[in-house]
């Protein structure tokens, strides 16, 4: 299966998670970069990558800092 | 010019046939007439802003080149029972910010695509790479082994190979190793992408460094064991006690 994730570092929040069939490749790539022009113009810089998994749990586990970012806001002594 | 068309015939691999993959190579190569030189102009263009719409597309089309390697790759990988993880184009974020960082040039960027296989250990991970090195016997170009010399507290090992004018990483990472990276992630969406090339707050740095060093020697010591799961909750508890021990809070895991 196919991920397109848009996620905003700064914030560790997810933006933007959608799926696709590993056919439809070259939607889930048009939709990628659709976002990614969008975003252009509204002149902001977010993280937009399409992933490939197994399954949502494959994507989950091995890609956790877009579903499990830091609880509290961490600040260095 | 560098190489636009790959091998149409490929064997089926999860319902995606041979028409439709040569279907987007040649609809890619048809797009794609970019020199090399041309190709790092492009990548220079990048870093410095405003970001044109008609360069963000050229870069996607540099990037969608790739995909036939990278189908390549990940298909063979599949077909040897690795339970692989993929990015078949890399962020238009990250590139910028490796052209910043690093001044490579776009051309030879070796990571545009890429996929990774996490195992359990290092025996394991010893094995899968064995496994690795024979099943792309003539395609791989580069072999780098982090373990020996880590990159700030980074630990994998990358294999790339080359596939019809195109290279793709696979890294390959035991637990442990995935679970540092993850957390040295986390870290940097907080703190900023330089806490991955020793930068950010002193704390943070001193943080990674001593759980890496600390994960590298758990490694070298225990024995293999192939329950995935055990493995996954020692770790979490791993990194937890590392983080208290430097005065980090206790909220600060999600689990």
């Amino acid at each position: 299966m196919l991920f397109l994730i848009e996620f905003d570092r700064p914030k560790q929040k997810l933006v933007t998670y959608k799926k696709f069939n590993k056919s439809d490749f070259l939607v889930a790539q048009k939709a990628r970069i659709t976002l990614e022009l969008k975003r252009l113009k509204e002149n902001v810089m977010h993280e937009i990558v399409i992933l490939e998994a197994e399954d949502q749990a494959a994507l989950e586990k091995y890609y956790d800092r877009y579903f499990n970012p830091f609880k509290k806001k961490l600040v260095p002594k | 010019m560098i190489p636009l068309f790959g091998g149409v015939a490929r064997k089926k691999r999860d319902g995606v046939g041979n028409g439709l993959v040569g279907l987007i190579w040649v609809y890619f190569g048809v797009m794609f007439q970019m020199t090399t030189s041309q190709i790092d102009k492009l990548g220079k263009r990048l870093t410095k802003e405003p970001i044109l719409d008609v360069d963000l597309n050229l870069l996607d089309q540099y990037r969608l080149s790739f995909s036939d390697a990278y189908e390549y790759v990940v298909s063979k990988l599949h077909d040897a029972k690795f339970n692989v993880t993929g990015r078949q184009t890399k962020s238009t974020q990250s590139i910028i910010s490796k052209r910043h960082r690093e001044k490579t040039s776009l051309s030879t960027m070796q990571d545009i695509a890429g996929c990774r296989v996490v195992v359990p250990d290092i025996l394991s991970q010893n094995l899968a790479i064995s496994h690795l090195e024979i099943l792309f016997s003539n395609s791989i170009v580069k072999k780098q082994d982090r373990r020996v010399i880590p990159s700030h507290g980074y630990r994998a090992v990358h294999l790339v190979v080359s596939y019809n004018g195109r290279v793709i990483e696979i890294q390959v990472r035991t637990a442990l190793q995935h679970l540092w990276a993850e957390m040295c992630e986390k870290l940097s969406d907080v703190f900023g992408i330089e806490v991955k090339y020793g930068g950010g707050p002193q704390d943070v740095c001193d943080c990674l460094v001593r759980s890496a060093t600390l994960f590298s020697q758990a490694e070298n010591v225990e024995a293999p064991n192939p329950d995935f799961q055990i493995i996954d909750a020692r770790n979490r508890k791993l990194i937890k006690e590392v983080w208290l021990s430097i005065g980090g809070d206790d909220n600060a895991f999600s689990n």
